[in-house]
């Protein structure tokens, strides 16, 4: 910026997964600028823990920040994550992984799953998840790192990880204090703003002390402590389209071998999560308080812990949706003070880390310029709206009817931007692709098959390949899978050298 | 297929993109049992002696089984590195818009945000000394990019200037080698067999000749926004083999191209102030310039090329709408059932295609610094996005079918003279002296490298492009 007017001073309000993140990634990418970073929270007020489950963006993250791998995974108990295992989604009784990777190969330059859709159609192959290889590692719960060679097919996957969120903001705040981000231990008990509106120019603590700053970052959760109590930001519901408003969470012993992927498992008024740590495991269940109550949803996760739970289920509110506004003034709002999507594709610490590039990237001056507030409001609505859709598609994509929440987001209009992908993916098999959006190709693809959203046809190109060359290339591509995964060690094992959990850190 | 069987693609047209589009269709569909045959309607208009084609066009000869020299030796081609814009910001001053990205420099912020810091952005033509294809191009030099060699140089890539005509040639030999049929009788007879249209699908690429106007689509609909609507084709002796030139003046814009062997002007103008010198040429024949769009994929018709968008004829615009088209259409290959959601597909995504390219040639005569008329409702918002973004603080917007790459959108609007108003603070974590010094050190090492390269006349005899005979068995 120019001289004077750049920023002096970012006052995060809240600690939590999204406060440390916004630290820790603020501190580290301006810390040659000067500028003064203090994180405000209160031991008294609890954090959500959003997500434990996460998306491969978050290794881009941690590695842009100079994060040791090992050391990270080590201290916040986490494992390593090749998907999501969607149970009993397109009806009961079916099961498929989302994998972070690669459907076979292109050939010639056509998408593999044409191919492969011709061989399904012509009864010659079975499930496309058999030319996947993190789909393949997962279901043997093998694990080990991809190759960075193009030509390898160790190169067609990525990771995320299933972490400890509450370890992950401890480690993030060590991180960013170790960068000089002041941690002002305190509960906020007004925000001041300007008579004309807008602006804040400090916030208040119970012990009457002032916090000043440039730029306020909304961390708060939920209650939106400055975005919308002070600033009114203002909130967009989807719930018409996201009906689940509740959720109830506890972790539970772990029973068996650990293995390297989440299960969302569809329940009759929501669905259950299970994240399994290195040392624990993490089960929720996210309902729609419209169909269900807190009883019955916290009966039916209770009795299908597969251990012994670790604490009283703790039960949460919320309403799918997302601020107006996430950039008001001298306010921006990350993490769940900007708005809130369900767990269910493990967006929540990937739209954290959304809001905090865009806020780097858009950084502004003292002034304050609207440029850079629109701007980062346009960014953020797109992220937010192309996550909605994919997991609209998760409930829409249905054929139960075994329940009326079931019925309810069977037959419930979707917006007109789903309904157009599920139009072309059913008609032609060609997935609708954005510069922007989070999911790729892969990810529409696992969601549509895996819940029987079969295209009537495949791309007519396919067919210039004769049929005993598709069939010669498809086995091929599924034996080297399975001969690769054969001879990969089991993820249990490479956990334990490659990250185990400090035995000092005993209990949970 | 027998010569009355009906074919399930019918090609309309004999231009670039009608013989581009047929070969693609019958090398994809292979021995899928569908059929492809051309109908090679003449164009009414003219069509410049120059073919320019950018990097896309790699795609489609890869599937063609282009031997890259063949074709050159054939085409008597060029390798092209992008335009030369020449009084855009006044008379005298100038800068290249080269395929391709200047050197990065991770976590000290983007070059262009030093160069602003450094005071390089305001000096005219500067930044191009940051791009090695920039440079080559005003060398009129050339070779093969050698990613790795050239890291700390960015990277470039280029397209083909080609004699239009030969090319032409090169894509039908292509087409009806592999099997394309080509059509022989009266065009209204064959386009209406029996009350029905005469193929599964039709592909109108006759570039607009009036024939096409039987087919059932929607009409044309202009977007007279843009501040020419004359042209003129004229020959002009090469002048760069590498670079096409765009030079402005306050009535017109003149764009030279020249392949190995061939030159051409194209003069645009408005038909209220026909420039002097031209009124002075008498023999030149003067066109209207169809600027607009129609719906590109109505029924069983789909229109490629300049038959289903105008823009104005300089730089590369035509020829990567056209590619784009072919390769979107051969992802879209309509089937029975398919054709309605397919043609929608096509559509959206071809008309943001359009828009986005148009957006370049908006964004050009926005910012010149001349006194050109723009409607304002010409500025797309994406267009407003990205100079508001631009301007502000040096932060590149790039959106859905683009037809530049975000590097090329910096160098675009740097030549044409806009200077971010503030540096991102991320390059501000690099003292300043560091910076100024880093960016001197690449303009060494750019200049340094591109001694090293021929020049492109020596590289294409080389290769045998220049006083080579006709080949074209090389595919």
């Amino acid at each position: 910026m120019n001289g004077s007017e750049n920023i002096k001073k970012i006052v995060i309000v809240g600690g939590g997964t999204a406060g440390w993140m916004t630290a820790a990634g603020l501190s580290h990418v301006f810390r040659a600028n000067g500028i003064e970073i203090a994180l405000v929270e209160s031991d008294q007020i609890g954090t959500i823990g959003v997500g434990e489950a996460t998306l491969p963006h978050l290794r881009f993250f941690n590695e842009h920040l100079g994060i040791d791998e090992s050391e990270f995974m080590a201290r916040t108990s986490a494992t390593f994550k090749l998907g999501i295992e969607f149970r009993d989604w397109g009806r009961q009784g079916d099961a498929y992984i989302h994998p972070f990777g690669e459907y076979g190969r292109e050939i010639r330059g056509i998408d593999f799953h044409h191919f492969w859709l011709k061989a399904h159609k012509a009864s010659r192959e079975g499930r496309i998840d058999s030319f996947s290889l993190p789909v393949v590692m997962g279901e043997l719960a093998k694990f080990a790192m991809p190759s960075a060679d193009p030509r390898s097919v160790m190169a067609s996957y990525s990771y995320a990880y299933q972490l400890d969120a509450g370890l992950y903001a401890k480690f993030l705040r060590e991180f960013a204090e170790a960068r000089g981000v002041q941690r002002i231990e305190g509960k906020i008990v007004e925000v001041s703003v300007r008579p004309e509106g807008g602006v804040v120019d400090f916030v208040t603590l119970e012990n009457d002390r002032k916090i000043t700053g440039d730029l306020f970052i909304d961390c708060s959760g939920f209650r939106g402590l400055i975005i919308e109590q002070a600033l009114k930001a203002g909130y967009e519901d989807w719930s018409q389209y996201l009906p689940c408003d509740r959720a109830v969470a506890v972790p539970c012993e772990m029973t068996a071998e650990n293995v390297p992927y989440t299960r969302a498992t569809a329940r009759e008024a929501g669905w259950q999560w299970r994240i399994p740590l290195q040392h624990r495991v993490g089960n929720g269940y996210v309902f729609s308080s419209r169909f269900t109550d807190d009883e019955r949803a916290s009966d039916i996760l209770m009795s299908s812990l597969e251990g012994a739970p670790l604490a009283e289920p703790k039960f949460i509110g919320f309403r799918a949706g997302k601020r107006r506004r996430q950039w008001v003034g001298n306010c921006v709002a990350i993490g769940l003070s900007s708005g809130f999507l369900e767990p269910l594709e493990s967006t929540s610490i990937y739209l954290i880390q959304a809001g905090i590039t865009a806020l780097a990237e858009l950084l502004p001056s003292r002034a304050m310029h609207e440029a850079d507030i629109r701007e980062f409001n346009r960014v953020m609505d797109l992220e937010y709206e192309r996550v909605r859709d994919f997991l609209i598609l998760h409930y829409h994509a249905t054929e139960r009817n075994d329940s009326p929440f079931w019925d309810y987001v069977r037959t419930m209009p979707i917006p007109e931007s789903l309904a157009y992908k599920l139009e072309l993916f059913r008609k032609t098999g060609v997935v609708v692709q954005y510069k922007d959006g989070l999911f790729l190709h892969p990810s529409w693809i696992a969601v549509y098959l895996g819940q029987r959203v079969v295209p009537d046809g495949y791309d007519p190109r396919v067919d210039a390949l004769p049929d005993e060359q598709l069939y010669k290339a498809l086995a091929e591509m599924k034996a080297l899978i399975g001969q690769t995964v054969s001879g990969l060690p089991t993820h249990a094992d490479f956990l334990r050298d490659y990250c185990p959990r400090p035995v000092a850190d005993g209990v949970l | 297929m027998a010569p009355d069987e009906k074919p399930d693609f019918l090609v309309l047209g004999d231009t670039i993109e009608a013989w581009l589009t047929a070969a693609c269709l019958v090398r994809s569909l292979g021995k899928s049992g569908r059929s492809v045959a051309i109908l090679p309607v003449l164009r009414e208009r003219p069509s410049p002696p120059v073919a320019v084609l950018p990097p896309s066009v790699a795609n489609l000869h890869a599937l063609l089984g282009f031997d890259e020299r063949d074709m050159l030796r054939f085409c008597k081609g060029s390798f092209r590195l992008g335009d030369r814009f020449e009084g855009w910001r006044g008379e005298g001053s100038s800068f290249v818009l080269s395929y391709g990205s200047p050197a990065e420099f991770p976590g000290e912020g983007a070059l262009h945000q030093q160069g602003r810091r450094s005071g390089v952005l305001e000096q005219d033509g500067a930044y191009d000394t940051f791009s090695l294809g920039a440079v080559l191009g005003r060398l009129d030099r050339f070779a093969h990019p050698d990613p790795v060699a050239n890291q700390q140089a960015g990277y470039f890539t280029y397209g083909y200037h080609l004699d239009a005509d030969k090319y032409r040639d090169y894509l039908k030999r292509a087409a009806l080698h592999y099997g394309v049929r080509k059509e022989e009788g009266d065009p209204m007879s064959i386009l209406a067999r029996e009350g029905e249209l005469a193929a599964g699908v039709i592909v109108d690429a006759t570039g607009g000749a009036s024939i096409s106007d039987v087919l059932p689509r929607d009409g044309w609909r202009a977007d007279a926004d843009l501040p020419f609507d004359q042209f003129a084709l004229m020959d002009e002796p090469a002048t760069s083999l590498s670079l096409g030139r765009v030079s402005a003046g306050n009535d017109k814009i003149l764009f030279d191209v020249a392949a190995a062997e061939t030159g051409c002007r194209a003069a645009l103008f408005n038909a209220s102030g026909v420039p002097e010198n031209l009124v002075g040429a008498g023999e030149v024949d003067v066109f209207g310039i169809r600027s607009g769009h129609r719906t590109p994929w109505v029924g069983k018709c789909v229109s490629i090329g300049a038959s289903a968008f105008g823009l104005l004829p300089f730089g590369d615009v035509e020829m990567s709408l056209i590619v784009r088209g072919v390769e979107t259409l051969l992802e879209l290959l309509p089937d029975e059932g398919r054709l309605a959601v397919a043609g929608q597909e096509y559509n959206r995504r071809m008309m943001m295609a359009y828009h986005r390219t148009r957006d370049v040639q908006v964004m050009a005569f926005a910012l010149a610094a001349r006194p050109w008329r723009t409607a304002e409702a010409a500025m797309s918002d994406q267009n407003r996005i990205r100079l508001e973004q631009f301007r502000s603080r040096g932060r590149v917007v790039t959106f859905d079918e683009e037809c530049l790459a975000p590097a090329e959108w910096v160098s675009f609007m740097i030549g044409l003279g806009v200077v971010p108003e503030r540096t991102d603070p991320v390059a501000e974590s690099v003292a300043q002296e560091v910076a100024a010094q880093r960016l001197r050190s690449v303009s060494a090492h750019i200049a340094a490298l591109a001694e090293r390269y021929p020049s492109q006349r020596d590289y294409l005899a080389e290769a045998g492009v220049i006083g080579a005979d006709a080949f074209g068995g090389g595919m």
